[in-house]
């Protein structure tokens, strides 16, 4: 039988990266964009120096080489990306302003099948992580930390599956396929083969000769690209992994609710030492929230920047071909109107977590003032039996004990009041359950 | 009853026949008990990795593996034979609610399917009792129950913890280097 294969691909796997022209103008002067370096500087090597007077210093772990091809200081960079362990291996790393950002290859010498393209995919895509998340800012490792629903960015490097990526992938010739005209045909005549790679088939055109195919997971065009296809392509990368980014953060919002419903039905319950946990929680929530506000601001941002240049291309003599076109402004206008849904939604997580602080605070004052009262009608009664201790018990005649018994008796109650009251909500800690 | 097993029997195959088998032990439409669909994949996975499984190849899926999408074992042709187990009322398929993650896929086999099952008695083939033997405990003779431990799945015996089974090859390693000569590229 022979196999379905794609003569000399070449390799796009893209994540959203949270940008901003501030954040793009901070990387291109930490690598140097600006001085035109010839030979690569290494960056994002694993650990720091501790003492900056002393001159000898060792780091953990190697990181990455990197040269730069072109930039614009505040728009984007193109880099040239290799290993410390194979430096010869040069991959293509693009980042821009808009938080599109791609790890490339040209595998110029290679025909492969099509299970082999999805392999290598999944290898660039696990490389993603480990090669640029160590060169991003504190605060970008934070959002991507958040997003990705990971303690820090370390995990998320440990674990490059948890961070979604979308990927495109270009071939001259497709080999091993029943002959046909167009991508309809394509698909009549060779099934879901192509579906290897792109997952579900979303859309499929031929357009100027180049047979496109728009799936869940990839894109996959054959042929020989023209200007207004490659920036259409570009916007599709786009789009595509804002859409990976903007799930991940609906999910993120989702499981952040649920947390608080969580503890909104606790609360009324909780003692003290519980509620104290989850003012720890509280804190957390609160934290999370406040980066998921600056995480969607940047998408809308994204989203808005790469809009607007999207609008000007159309004036332009590379505008999107009409079929395609329509397919991208759907795109564009789906991830907007998303945009509005989260921006109500962490709105509404924003009062739940105000109601819910206040709510917190009621309660554990309520424990607080009901222990304090209990106290303060011990002390009460403690002093009147004090002074009835002073004027001599084991004298005491009937008459005197008809006023002892019941205050000791009322003693004795509220002193099992207070007991019980302290047991409850100050010994015996239950762990409230954190995810 | 029986002619209808007959007739359904002449149009399922042999690898369909097995993957219902493999899910009628680990789920029930009576007690409502459901296996994930990475669990079954885990399962046939593995029985296949011991030849019992031969139409199927090693080919791989994006899919969920706990709270992540994992690069896995699928066959290309698997979901297919899932579809017409589906179709022919043998298999139930249900999207579950998780308290720490979206909803999960996952099938049970129908009272229907089981009676099927008993009815072509694949239990006491020497394939069915080659799978059984493969998925019980050797103390207890309980099921082995798919668990996904972070680097490869493993089947446990929940009653000796000590029994258990790593599912090599299930979850693709996709650390290893890119071996092919490429240079950069620019869209």
């Amino acid at each position: 039988m022979v196999e379905t294969t794609l003569s000399k691909p070449k390799i796009l796997v893209a994540q959203y990266i949270p940008m901003g022209k501030n954040h793009m103008l901070s990387l291109n002067r930490h690598i140097g964009a600006h001085k035109s370096y010839i030979s690569p500087t290494e960056f994002g090597l694993k650990g720091e120096i501790k003492d900056i007077a002393i001159s000898k210093f060792k780091m953990k772990e190697r990181g990455v080489l990197l040269t730069v091809d072109e930039a614009d200081m505040h728009s984007y960079s193109k880099l040239q990306l290799s290993t410390y362990e194979n430096p010869e291996q040069k991959f293509s790393l693009k980042l821009d302003q808009d938080g599109l950002s791609y790890l490339g290859a040209d595998y110029f010498k290679s025909t492969m099948e099509l299970d082999d393209v999805k392999v290598t995919i999944g290898k660039m895509s696990y490389n993603v992580a480990k090669y640029v998340y160590p060169i991003l800012t504190d605060a970008q490792q934070e959002q991507l930390s958040i997003l990705y629903g990971c303690d820090c960015v370390e995990t998320l490097i440990a674990c490059p599956f948890t961070t979604p990526s979308y990927s495109l992938v270009i071939s001259e010739k497709i080999n091993g396929v029943t002959k046909f005209t167009n991508a309809e045909d394509f698909v009549k005549k060779n099934g879901k083969v192509i579906d290897a790679i792109t997952d579900w088939i979303l859309w499929k055109e031929t357009i100027d000769n180049i047979h496109i195919f728009i799936g869940m997971r990839a894109a996959v065009a054959i042929g020989k690209l023209t200007e207004p296809i490659r920036h259409s392509l570009d916007k599709i990368l786009f789009l595509e992994s804002m859409f990976n980014a903007s799930f991940r953060m609906f999910s993120k919002i989702w499981t952040t609710s649920k947390a608080i419903k969580r503890i909104n039905n606790q609360v009324s319950n909780a003692r003290y030492n519980q509620l104290k946990e989850i003012e720890k929680e509280m804190i957390v929530l609160g934290k999370e929230l406040t980066l998921l506000k600056v995480l969607d601001k940047t998408l809308d941002e994204s989203l808005e920047s790469k809009r607007k240049e999207w609008e000007k291309l159309q004036k332009t003599k590379h505008k999107t071909p009409k079929s395609l076109f329509v397919f991208i402004d759907k795109l564009f206008q789906d991830e907007i109107e998303k945009a509005y849904d989260r921006d109500l939604m962490i709105d509404i997580i924003s009062s739940d977590i105000s109601a819910l602080q206040g709510l917190i605070s009621q309660r554990v004052d309520l424990i607080l003032t009901r222990n304090s009262e209990i106290l303060n009608i011990i002390a009460l009664v403690f002093t009147l039996l004090s002074l009835f201790g002073i004027s001599g018990v084991r004298y005491f005649a009937m008459e005197q004990w008809v006023y002892i018994i019941p205050l000791l008796g009322i003693f004795l109650i509220v002193i099992i009041l207070y007991l019980n009251h302290s047991i409850r909500n100050f010994l015996g800690r239950r762990k409230t359950r954190r995810k | 009853m029986e002619k209808k097993f007959a007739s359904l029997d002449k149009e399922l195959t042999d690898n369909q026949r097995k993957i219902l088998f493999i899910l009628s032990l680990y789920s029930s439409e009576e007690e409502l008990e459901f296996l994930q669909y990475t669990g079954w994949l885990t399962l046939a996975y593995f029985i296949m990795t011991k030849g019992l499984l031969p139409g199927y190849k090693e080919q791989l899926l994006v899919y969920d593996y706990k709270t992540d999408r994992r690069y896995l074992w699928e066959d290309k042709t698997y979901m297919d034979d899932v579809n017409i187990l589906r179709q022919k009322k043998l298999v139930i398929r249900a999207r579950s609610r998780s308290s720490e993650y979206r909803d999960i896929n996952a099938h049970q086999c129908t009272t229907f399917g089981k009676q099927y099952l008993d009815f072509i008695e694949l239990k006491e083939s020497p394939d069915g009792k080659a799978i059984l033997s493969y998925l019980t405990c050797q103390n207890c003779k309980n099921l082995l129950i798919p668990i996904f431990e972070d680097e490869q799945p493993v089947l446990q015996c929940l009653k000796h913890p000590k029994i258990r089974v790593i599912v090599e090859g299930f979850l693709w390693d996709l650390h290893e280097p890119i071996l092919e000569e490429l240079k950069p590229f620019f869209l």
